[in-house]
Protein backbone atom coordinates (compact mmCIF):
# COMPACT_ATOMS: atom_id res chain seq x y z
CA UNK A 1 0.00 0.00 0.00
CA UNK A 2 2.78 2.46 0.78
CA UNK A 3 4.87 1.19 -2.25
CA UNK A 4 1.68 1.85 -4.61
CA UNK A 5 1.11 5.31 -2.82
CA UNK A 6 4.58 5.90 -3.16
CA UNK A 7 5.18 5.80 -7.17
CA UNK A 8 1.87 6.96 -7.53
CA UNK A 9 3.49 10.42 -5.63
CA UNK A 10 6.53 10.16 -7.87
CA UNK A 11 4.49 10.01 -10.98
CA UNK A 12 2.30 12.88 -10.20
CA UNK A 13 5.47 15.03 -8.98
CA UNK A 14 7.28 13.95 -12.45
CA UNK A 15 3.79 15.08 -13.94
CA UNK A 16 3.85 18.89 -13.06
CA UNK A 17 7.48 18.89 -13.48
CA UNK A 18 7.57 18.11 -16.89
CA UNK A 19 5.25 20.67 -17.58
CA UNK A 20 7.22 23.30 -16.48
CA UNK A 21 10.70 24.28 -18.85
CA UNK A 22 12.99 23.73 -15.89
CA UNK A 23 15.98 25.24 -18.00
CA UNK A 24 16.78 28.14 -19.89
CA UNK A 25 17.01 27.03 -22.86
CA UNK A 26 18.15 30.23 -24.64
CA UNK A 27 16.23 33.20 -24.53
CA UNK A 28 14.24 33.45 -27.31
CA UNK A 29 15.20 36.25 -30.20
CA UNK A 30 14.07 39.50 -29.87
CA UNK A 31 13.02 43.19 -32.13
CA UNK A 32 13.50 46.48 -30.38
CA UNK A 33 12.17 49.88 -31.34
CA UNK A 34 13.69 52.27 -30.09
CA UNK A 35 12.56 56.24 -29.98
CA UNK A 36 14.29 59.11 -28.58
CA UNK A 37 13.59 63.07 -29.46
CA UNK A 38 15.29 65.87 -27.71
CA UNK A 39 14.97 68.25 -30.67
CA UNK A 40 11.40 69.05 -31.36
CA UNK A 41 12.04 72.13 -33.07
CA UNK A 42 15.04 72.13 -35.35
CA UNK A 43 15.59 75.92 -35.21
CA UNK A 44 16.49 75.75 -31.95
CA UNK A 45 19.01 73.74 -29.83
CA UNK A 46 18.69 70.84 -27.18
CA UNK A 47 17.22 72.56 -23.77
CA UNK A 48 15.50 75.43 -25.33
CA UNK A 49 11.88 75.61 -24.41
CA UNK A 50 10.30 72.07 -25.43
CA UNK A 51 13.56 70.71 -26.49
CA UNK A 52 14.86 68.19 -24.64
CA UNK A 53 18.76 67.40 -23.93
CA UNK A 54 18.87 63.67 -23.47
CA UNK A 55 16.24 61.76 -25.02
CA UNK A 56 18.51 60.96 -28.37
CA UNK A 57 20.96 59.52 -25.59
CA UNK A 58 18.84 57.87 -23.97
CA UNK A 59 17.46 55.95 -27.24
CA UNK A 60 21.30 55.28 -28.12
CA UNK A 61 22.27 53.83 -24.77
CA UNK A 62 19.04 51.76 -24.67
CA UNK A 63 19.02 50.60 -28.39
CA UNK A 64 23.00 49.22 -27.26
CA UNK A 65 22.15 47.72 -24.68
CA UNK A 66 19.20 45.55 -26.55
CA UNK A 67 21.87 45.05 -29.52
CA UNK A 68 24.20 43.82 -26.85
CA UNK A 69 21.63 41.58 -25.30
CA UNK A 70 20.99 39.89 -29.05
CA UNK A 71 18.04 41.84 -29.84
CA UNK A 72 17.65 43.21 -33.64
CA UNK A 73 17.21 47.25 -32.96
CA UNK A 74 15.69 50.04 -34.99
CA UNK A 75 17.03 53.27 -33.30
CA UNK A 76 15.08 56.41 -34.15
CA UNK A 77 16.29 59.54 -33.14
CA UNK A 78 15.17 63.51 -33.17
CA UNK A 79 14.22 63.91 -36.50
CA UNK A 80 14.12 60.09 -37.40
CA UNK A 81 11.96 59.72 -34.58
CA UNK A 82 8.09 60.67 -36.48
CA UNK A 83 5.02 58.73 -36.20
CA UNK A 84 5.03 58.21 -39.47
CA UNK A 85 8.46 56.28 -39.22
CA UNK A 86 7.27 54.10 -36.08
CA UNK A 87 3.86 53.12 -38.47
CA UNK A 88 6.51 51.96 -41.27
CA UNK A 89 8.69 50.24 -38.66
CA UNK A 90 5.48 48.30 -37.30
CA UNK A 91 4.65 47.22 -40.47
CA UNK A 92 7.95 46.12 -40.98
CA UNK A 93 8.04 44.06 -37.77
CA UNK A 94 4.26 42.70 -38.70
CA UNK A 95 5.75 41.07 -41.70
CA UNK A 96 9.08 39.94 -40.05
CA UNK A 97 8.19 38.85 -37.03
CA UNK A 98 7.08 35.74 -36.01
CA UNK A 99 4.81 34.84 -32.95
CA UNK A 100 7.02 33.55 -30.07
CA UNK A 101 9.35 36.78 -30.50
CA UNK A 102 9.64 39.48 -28.34
CA UNK A 103 9.19 43.13 -29.36
CA UNK A 104 10.49 45.88 -27.44
CA UNK A 105 9.20 49.45 -27.51
CA UNK A 106 11.37 52.34 -25.94
CA UNK A 107 10.02 55.93 -26.12
CA UNK A 108 11.96 58.96 -24.32
CA UNK A 109 10.96 62.28 -24.69
CA UNK A 110 7.62 64.13 -23.85
CA UNK A 111 4.13 63.24 -22.33
CA UNK A 112 1.19 64.58 -21.28
CA UNK A 113 -2.16 64.63 -20.05
CA UNK A 114 -4.93 65.96 -22.45
CA UNK A 115 -6.15 68.19 -19.33
CA UNK A 116 -2.15 69.87 -20.04
CA UNK A 117 -2.78 69.63 -23.55
CA UNK A 118 -6.00 71.77 -23.48
CA UNK A 119 -4.31 73.56 -20.44
CA UNK A 120 -7.41 72.98 -17.89
CA UNK A 121 -7.95 71.19 -14.85
CA UNK A 122 -7.88 67.32 -14.71
CA UNK A 123 -10.75 65.95 -16.10
CA UNK A 124 -10.82 62.91 -13.54
CA UNK A 125 -13.11 63.52 -10.70
CA UNK A 126 -14.11 62.03 -7.49
CA UNK A 127 -17.07 59.90 -9.45
CA UNK A 128 -14.97 58.11 -11.33
CA UNK A 129 -13.99 54.34 -10.93
CA UNK A 130 -11.19 53.98 -9.39
CA UNK A 131 -9.82 51.55 -11.85
CA UNK A 132 -10.61 54.35 -14.80
CA UNK A 133 -9.01 56.53 -16.54
CA UNK A 134 -10.85 59.27 -18.59
CA UNK A 135 -7.56 61.62 -19.31
CA UNK A 136 -6.08 60.67 -22.18
CA UNK A 137 -2.67 60.60 -21.87
CA UNK A 138 0.01 61.06 -25.14
CA UNK A 139 3.89 60.42 -26.14
CA UNK A 140 5.20 63.30 -28.40
CA UNK A 141 7.00 62.43 -31.48
CA UNK A 142 9.29 64.65 -33.51
CA UNK A 143 7.39 67.23 -35.71
CA UNK A 144 4.34 67.09 -33.24
CA UNK A 145 5.79 70.24 -30.85
CA UNK A 146 7.62 73.58 -31.78
CA UNK A 147 9.72 75.24 -28.99
CA UNK A 148 7.00 76.87 -27.14
CA UNK A 149 3.92 74.79 -28.17
CA UNK A 150 2.02 72.40 -30.02
CA UNK A 151 2.82 71.71 -33.46
CA UNK A 152 0.29 68.82 -34.65
CA UNK A 153 -1.45 66.45 -32.17
CA UNK A 154 -2.15 63.96 -35.10
CA UNK A 155 1.90 63.82 -34.95
CA UNK A 156 1.65 62.43 -31.42
CA UNK A 157 0.48 59.45 -29.80
CA UNK A 158 -2.48 58.77 -27.62
CA UNK A 159 -3.07 56.00 -24.96
CA UNK A 160 -5.42 53.59 -26.66
CA UNK A 161 -3.69 54.58 -30.27
CA UNK A 162 -0.53 52.87 -29.26
CA UNK A 163 -2.40 49.95 -27.93
CA UNK A 164 -3.95 49.58 -31.73
CA UNK A 165 -0.75 50.31 -33.48
CA UNK A 166 1.41 47.20 -31.21
CA UNK A 167 -1.76 45.20 -32.22
CA UNK A 168 -0.79 44.53 -35.05
CA UNK A 169 2.59 42.63 -34.08
CA UNK A 170 2.47 39.48 -34.00
CA UNK A 171 3.11 37.74 -30.40
CA UNK A 172 2.22 38.18 -27.15
CA UNK A 173 5.26 39.22 -25.45
CA UNK A 174 5.37 42.72 -26.33
CA UNK A 175 7.01 45.07 -23.72
CA UNK A 176 6.73 48.48 -23.81
CA UNK A 177 8.94 51.01 -21.91
CA UNK A 178 8.16 55.22 -21.35
CA UNK A 179 10.40 57.63 -20.36
CA UNK A 180 7.93 60.37 -20.44
CA UNK A 181 5.89 62.69 -18.09
CA UNK A 182 2.59 60.93 -17.64
CA UNK A 183 3.73 57.91 -18.74
CA UNK A 184 2.02 55.85 -16.24
CA UNK A 185 -1.64 56.64 -17.91
CA UNK A 186 -0.67 54.11 -20.82
CA UNK A 187 -0.86 51.32 -18.49
CA UNK A 188 -4.13 49.87 -18.90
CA UNK A 189 -6.51 48.91 -16.11
CA UNK A 190 -6.02 45.58 -15.00
CA UNK A 191 -7.03 43.22 -11.92
CA UNK A 192 -4.77 44.65 -10.24
CA UNK A 193 -4.87 47.83 -8.05
CA UNK A 194 -1.20 49.54 -8.26
CA UNK A 195 -0.74 51.00 -4.96
CA UNK A 196 1.86 53.26 -5.92
CA UNK A 197 0.15 56.63 -6.37
CA UNK A 198 -0.68 58.66 -9.60
CA UNK A 199 1.04 61.59 -8.06
CA UNK A 200 3.76 60.41 -5.73
CA UNK A 201 4.82 63.68 -4.44
CA UNK A 202 1.23 64.50 -3.25
CA UNK A 203 0.45 60.72 -2.41
CA UNK A 204 -3.00 60.41 -1.17
CA UNK A 205 -2.58 58.51 1.96
CA UNK A 206 -6.43 57.83 2.08
CA UNK A 207 -6.52 55.89 -0.91
CA UNK A 208 -3.34 54.17 0.54
CA UNK A 209 -5.11 52.63 3.25
CA UNK A 210 -8.28 51.17 0.64
CA UNK A 211 -5.98 49.40 -0.97
CA UNK A 212 -7.82 46.18 0.42
CA UNK A 213 -10.73 47.22 -0.07
CA UNK A 214 -10.66 48.00 -4.06
CA UNK A 215 -9.32 44.43 -4.83
CA UNK A 216 -12.53 42.87 -3.07
CA UNK A 217 -14.24 45.64 -5.27
CA UNK A 218 -11.91 45.04 -8.28
CA UNK A 219 -12.79 41.27 -7.90
CA UNK A 220 -16.57 41.42 -7.99
CA UNK A 221 -17.23 44.11 -10.24
CA UNK A 222 -14.85 43.89 -13.16
CA UNK A 223 -14.58 46.82 -15.64
CA UNK A 224 -13.79 46.56 -19.12
CA UNK A 225 -10.08 45.71 -19.13
CA UNK A 226 -10.17 45.91 -22.70
CA UNK A 227 -11.55 49.62 -22.91
CA UNK A 228 -8.72 51.81 -22.72
CA UNK A 229 -4.84 52.48 -22.62
CA UNK A 230 -2.44 49.85 -22.94
CA UNK A 231 -4.65 46.52 -21.33
CA UNK A 232 -1.58 43.78 -19.95
CA UNK A 233 -3.40 41.30 -22.11
CA UNK A 234 -1.25 42.80 -25.04
CA UNK A 235 1.44 44.29 -23.91
CA UNK A 236 3.44 44.83 -20.21
CA UNK A 237 4.04 48.33 -19.77
CA UNK A 238 6.92 50.16 -17.54
CA UNK A 239 6.47 53.54 -17.70
CA UNK A 240 8.81 56.43 -15.90
CA UNK A 241 6.20 58.39 -14.06
CA UNK A 242 2.34 58.19 -13.04
CA UNK A 243 -0.56 59.52 -14.78
CA UNK A 244 -0.17 63.08 -13.16
CA UNK A 245 3.73 63.19 -12.59
CA UNK A 246 6.43 64.61 -14.65
CA UNK A 247 9.46 61.95 -15.08
CA UNK A 248 13.21 63.93 -15.34
CA UNK A 249 16.05 64.21 -16.56
CA UNK A 250 19.60 65.17 -15.16
CA UNK A 251 22.76 66.46 -16.54
CA UNK A 252 25.06 65.13 -14.12
CA UNK A 253 24.06 61.81 -15.15
CA UNK A 254 23.62 62.73 -18.67
CA UNK A 255 20.51 61.02 -18.89
CA UNK A 256 16.40 60.69 -18.14
CA UNK A 257 16.54 59.49 -14.63
CA UNK A 258 14.49 56.60 -15.05
CA UNK A 259 16.56 55.27 -18.11
CA UNK A 260 19.46 56.10 -16.49
CA UNK A 261 18.40 53.23 -13.74
CA UNK A 262 17.28 51.09 -16.21
CA UNK A 263 20.43 50.83 -18.03
CA UNK A 264 21.51 49.26 -14.94
CA UNK A 265 19.42 47.28 -14.70
CA UNK A 266 21.67 44.48 -16.60
CA UNK A 267 24.48 44.77 -13.48
CA UNK A 268 22.31 45.29 -10.98
CA UNK A 269 18.69 44.00 -11.12
CA UNK A 270 18.93 39.79 -11.29
CA UNK A 271 17.67 39.70 -7.47
CA UNK A 272 17.03 35.54 -7.71
CA UNK A 273 20.06 35.24 -9.26
CA UNK A 274 19.07 33.68 -12.12
CA UNK A 275 20.94 35.12 -14.78
CA UNK A 276 17.94 36.64 -16.28
CA UNK A 277 16.53 40.01 -15.95
CA UNK A 278 12.90 40.10 -16.16
CA UNK A 279 10.58 43.11 -16.49
CA UNK A 280 9.98 42.77 -13.15
CA UNK A 281 13.05 42.58 -11.70
CA UNK A 282 13.91 45.56 -13.72
CA UNK A 283 11.04 47.60 -12.70
CA UNK A 284 11.63 46.65 -9.03
CA UNK A 285 15.66 47.40 -9.26
CA UNK A 286 14.52 51.20 -10.97
CA UNK A 287 11.80 52.27 -8.46
CA UNK A 288 14.37 51.32 -5.50
CA UNK A 289 16.77 53.51 -6.94
CA UNK A 290 14.71 56.48 -8.30
CA UNK A 291 13.65 56.31 -4.77
CA UNK A 292 16.60 55.89 -2.21
CA UNK A 293 19.20 58.22 -5.07
CA UNK A 294 16.61 60.73 -6.49
CA UNK A 295 13.64 61.12 -4.28
CA UNK A 296 15.72 61.41 -1.20
CA UNK A 297 17.52 64.22 -2.75
CA UNK A 298 15.23 66.46 -4.24
CA UNK A 299 12.19 68.63 -3.44
CA UNK A 300 9.03 67.49 -3.41
CA UNK A 301 7.85 69.05 -7.22
CA UNK A 302 10.58 66.25 -8.56
CA UNK A 303 9.37 63.27 -6.98
CA UNK A 304 8.27 60.36 -9.01
CA UNK A 305 7.34 56.96 -8.82
CA UNK A 306 7.99 54.33 -11.45
CA UNK A 307 4.47 52.37 -12.88
CA UNK A 308 4.52 48.55 -14.15
CA UNK A 309 1.60 46.57 -15.68
CA UNK A 310 -0.53 43.63 -13.35
CA UNK A 311 -1.11 40.49 -14.46
CA UNK A 312 0.00 37.36 -13.79
CA UNK A 313 2.92 37.16 -16.15
CA UNK A 314 6.26 38.68 -16.33
CA UNK A 315 8.21 38.96 -19.14
CA UNK A 316 11.88 38.31 -19.37
CA UNK A 317 13.63 41.17 -20.79
CA UNK A 318 17.26 39.99 -21.39
CA UNK A 319 19.73 37.95 -19.80
CA UNK A 320 21.88 39.64 -16.80
CA UNK A 321 25.92 40.70 -17.62
CA UNK B 1 -22.85 40.25 3.53
CA UNK B 2 -19.49 37.91 4.80
CA UNK B 3 -19.46 39.70 7.86
CA UNK B 4 -23.08 38.89 8.21
CA UNK B 5 -22.73 35.16 7.23
CA UNK B 6 -19.28 35.15 9.53
CA UNK B 7 -21.47 36.25 12.60
CA UNK B 8 -24.16 33.90 11.42
CA UNK B 9 -21.80 31.25 11.22
CA UNK B 10 -20.24 31.62 14.45
CA UNK B 11 -23.71 32.04 16.02
CA UNK B 12 -24.98 28.70 15.03
CA UNK B 13 -21.74 27.15 16.13
CA UNK B 14 -21.84 28.50 19.53
CA UNK B 15 -25.48 28.49 20.37
CA UNK B 16 -25.31 24.95 19.39
CA UNK B 17 -23.76 23.89 22.45
CA UNK B 18 -25.60 25.31 25.39
CA UNK B 19 -28.91 23.96 23.21
CA UNK B 20 -27.38 20.31 23.64
CA UNK B 21 -26.16 20.40 27.09
CA UNK B 22 -22.61 20.18 25.98
CA UNK B 23 -19.68 21.79 27.36
CA UNK B 24 -17.80 23.77 24.42
CA UNK B 25 -14.50 22.30 22.74
CA UNK B 26 -12.34 24.15 21.28
CA UNK B 27 -8.64 22.95 20.08
CA UNK B 28 -6.00 25.51 18.07
CA UNK B 29 -4.00 24.44 15.04
CA UNK B 30 -0.60 25.99 13.65
CA UNK B 31 -0.30 24.02 10.22
CA UNK B 32 2.77 24.21 7.83
CA UNK B 33 2.42 23.46 4.10
CA UNK B 34 4.57 22.95 1.40
CA UNK B 35 2.78 22.88 -2.57
CA UNK B 36 2.67 23.01 -5.93
CA UNK B 37 0.38 25.41 -7.87
CA UNK B 38 -0.07 24.98 -11.23
CA UNK B 39 -1.63 27.90 -13.44
CA UNK B 40 -2.28 29.09 -16.69
CA UNK B 41 -2.37 32.01 -18.57
CA UNK B 42 -4.63 32.19 -21.85
CA UNK B 43 -1.74 33.38 -24.10
CA UNK B 44 1.01 31.30 -22.61
CA UNK B 45 2.25 28.02 -21.63
CA UNK B 46 0.48 25.89 -18.07
CA UNK B 47 3.51 26.21 -15.77
CA UNK B 48 4.20 24.98 -12.10
CA UNK B 49 4.87 27.49 -9.18
CA UNK B 50 6.32 26.20 -5.35
CA UNK B 51 5.07 28.05 -2.35
CA UNK B 52 5.16 27.26 0.86
CA UNK B 53 2.02 28.09 3.73
CA UNK B 54 1.88 28.67 7.32
CA UNK B 55 -1.89 29.44 9.38
CA UNK B 56 -3.20 29.15 12.70
CA UNK B 57 -6.71 28.56 13.24
CA UNK B 58 -9.31 27.71 16.12
CA UNK B 59 -11.44 24.36 15.78
CA UNK B 60 -14.62 23.69 17.27
CA UNK B 61 -15.76 20.51 17.76
CA UNK B 62 -19.70 19.95 16.87
CA UNK B 63 -20.37 16.52 16.81
CA UNK B 64 -18.50 13.52 17.63
CA UNK B 65 -16.60 13.56 14.02
CA UNK B 66 -17.17 17.12 12.90
CA UNK B 67 -15.62 20.22 13.79
CA UNK B 68 -15.73 23.58 12.18
CA UNK B 69 -12.47 25.77 12.35
CA UNK B 70 -11.70 29.24 11.18
CA UNK B 71 -8.15 30.25 10.22
CA UNK B 72 -5.89 32.78 8.92
CA UNK B 73 -2.42 32.77 7.46
CA UNK B 74 0.64 33.78 5.29
CA UNK B 75 0.78 31.91 2.02
CA UNK B 76 3.89 32.71 -0.52
CA UNK B 77 3.98 31.74 -4.11
CA UNK B 78 7.03 31.81 -6.34
CA UNK B 79 7.77 32.97 -9.64
CA UNK B 80 7.47 30.28 -11.86
CA UNK B 81 11.10 28.52 -13.52
CA UNK B 82 10.68 30.74 -17.50
CA UNK B 83 8.39 29.24 -20.00
CA UNK B 84 8.97 30.43 -23.59
CA UNK B 85 10.39 33.80 -22.65
CA UNK B 86 7.84 34.23 -19.72
CA UNK B 87 7.71 33.51 -15.81
CA UNK B 88 4.74 33.98 -13.79
CA UNK B 89 4.75 36.07 -11.47
CA UNK B 90 5.29 35.15 -7.49
CA UNK B 91 2.88 36.74 -4.67
CA UNK B 92 2.39 36.93 -1.29
CA UNK B 93 -0.87 36.18 0.40
CA UNK B 94 -2.58 37.44 3.36
CA UNK B 95 -5.30 34.03 3.45
CA UNK B 96 -8.21 33.61 5.71
CA UNK B 97 -10.72 30.96 5.42
CA UNK B 98 -13.89 28.88 7.27
CA UNK B 99 -13.68 25.02 7.29
CA UNK B 100 -16.16 22.58 7.88
CA UNK B 101 -14.33 19.36 9.19
CA UNK B 102 -15.51 15.73 9.13
CA UNK B 103 -13.34 12.36 10.28
CA UNK B 104 -13.40 8.86 11.10
CA UNK B 105 -11.70 6.57 12.89
CA UNK B 106 -9.31 4.55 10.54
CA UNK B 107 -9.37 1.29 12.36
CA UNK B 108 -9.97 0.38 15.92
CA UNK B 109 -6.80 1.31 17.62
CA UNK B 110 -4.81 -1.17 19.59
CA UNK B 111 -1.83 0.49 20.98
CA UNK B 112 -1.50 3.89 22.36
CA UNK B 113 -2.07 5.54 18.72
CA UNK B 114 -5.47 6.48 17.47
CA UNK B 115 -5.36 7.34 13.42
CA UNK B 116 -8.30 9.02 12.03
CA UNK B 117 -8.99 9.81 8.47
CA UNK B 118 -10.55 12.65 7.33
CA UNK B 119 -11.66 15.83 4.62
CA UNK B 120 -11.32 19.54 5.61
CA UNK B 121 -13.78 21.93 3.00
CA UNK B 122 -13.95 25.71 2.79
CA UNK B 123 -13.83 28.75 1.61
CA UNK B 124 -10.39 31.06 1.40
CA UNK B 125 -10.01 34.99 0.79
CA UNK B 126 -6.64 35.57 -0.29
CA UNK B 127 -5.21 38.88 -0.31
CA UNK B 128 -2.42 39.59 -2.22
CA UNK B 129 0.88 41.37 -3.66
CA UNK B 130 2.57 40.55 -6.81
CA UNK B 131 6.62 39.77 -5.94
CA UNK B 132 8.64 43.01 -6.44
CA UNK B 133 5.56 45.61 -6.88
CA UNK B 134 3.37 47.27 -5.28
CA UNK B 135 0.27 45.71 -7.40
CA UNK B 136 -2.43 44.04 -4.80
CA UNK B 137 -5.37 41.74 -5.93
CA UNK B 138 -7.49 39.51 -4.08
CA UNK B 139 -8.69 36.08 -4.79
CA UNK B 140 -11.05 33.27 -3.38
CA UNK B 141 -10.15 29.58 -2.99
CA UNK B 142 -12.24 26.75 -2.83
CA UNK B 143 -10.27 24.32 -0.13
CA UNK B 144 -10.28 20.68 0.26
CA UNK B 145 -7.89 18.96 2.54
CA UNK B 146 -7.86 15.25 2.79
CA UNK B 147 -6.18 14.64 6.34
CA UNK B 148 -4.81 11.54 8.78
CA UNK B 149 -4.50 12.38 12.28
CA UNK B 150 -2.92 11.15 14.85
CA UNK B 151 -3.77 11.08 18.73
CA UNK B 152 -3.35 9.14 21.88
CA UNK B 153 -5.60 6.40 22.45
CA UNK B 154 -5.66 8.52 26.44
CA UNK B 155 -8.44 11.66 25.57
CA UNK B 156 -6.41 14.00 28.47
CA UNK B 157 -3.42 14.10 26.35
CA UNK B 158 -4.14 17.52 25.01
CA UNK B 159 -1.91 17.06 21.47
CA UNK B 160 -2.70 16.03 18.00
CA UNK B 161 -0.78 15.52 14.59
CA UNK B 162 -2.64 15.99 11.57
CA UNK B 163 -1.08 15.07 8.15
CA UNK B 164 -2.95 17.25 5.82
CA UNK B 165 -2.66 17.07 1.54
CA UNK B 166 -4.02 20.70 0.95
CA UNK B 167 -6.17 20.87 -2.53
CA UNK B 168 -6.92 24.57 -3.93
CA UNK B 169 -8.71 25.88 -6.58
CA UNK B 170 -7.99 29.36 -6.73
CA UNK B 171 -10.50 31.50 -8.34
CA UNK B 172 -7.90 33.93 -10.14
CA UNK B 173 -10.24 36.09 -12.95
CA UNK B 174 -6.68 36.80 -14.52
CA UNK B 175 -6.10 32.87 -15.20
CA UNK B 176 -7.90 30.29 -17.23
CA UNK B 177 -6.85 28.18 -14.23
CA UNK B 178 -5.17 28.26 -11.07
CA UNK B 179 -5.01 25.14 -8.74
CA UNK B 180 -2.32 23.77 -6.01
CA UNK B 181 -1.81 20.61 -4.37
CA UNK B 182 0.67 19.73 -1.39
CA UNK B 183 1.49 18.49 1.86
CA UNK B 184 1.20 19.72 5.34
CA UNK B 185 1.68 19.16 8.90
CA UNK B 186 -0.84 20.10 11.56
CA UNK B 187 0.04 20.50 15.43
CA UNK B 188 -3.72 20.71 17.32
CA UNK B 189 -3.80 21.16 20.85
CA UNK B 190 -6.38 21.72 23.02
CA UNK B 191 -6.08 25.01 25.36
CA UNK B 192 -7.66 24.05 28.23
CA UNK B 193 -6.07 20.62 28.83
CA UNK B 194 -9.70 19.18 29.38
CA UNK B 195 -9.27 16.24 26.90
CA UNK B 196 -11.37 16.10 23.73
CA UNK B 197 -15.12 15.95 24.33
CA UNK B 198 -16.33 14.01 21.58
CA UNK B 199 -13.79 11.27 20.85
Amino acid sequence: MIKRVSELTIVFLLLILSSCNLGVSGIPEGFALIYGVSIYDTNYPEGVGNNLTYPDDDAKAVAELFEKKGYEVMLRTDEDATKEQLLKDVYTLKTSMQMGERFVFYFSGHGAQDSDIHNSNSTLTPTEPFWGDSDNEWIFLHGSLRVNGIESLEKAIYDDELAVIIADIPGYKKIILIDACNSGGFIGSTFNIDAVPHNFSEADLESQNTTFKKTLTLFLKLPDIEDSDVPSSQAAVMAAAGEREFSWEYGNIGHGVFTFYFLESGKYADINGDEIITLNESYHYVAESIEKKWNRLVGSDYRFCPHVSGGPVDFILFSAN
Amino acid sequence: MPKQFISFFFFFVISYFPLCGKNLSIAQFTTAAMNFNIVKDSRFPTAVQTGERISWGAQLNIFENFAASISGGLNRVHASFPVEGIIYRGHGNITGGLYLDGKIQFLPHTGSVVVWWGIRVGGEGNFSQYSLTRLYFFYPALALDPFIEFSHADKNVPWRIRLTFPLRYNFRRDMVFSFSAGIGLSLISNPFARGWEYD
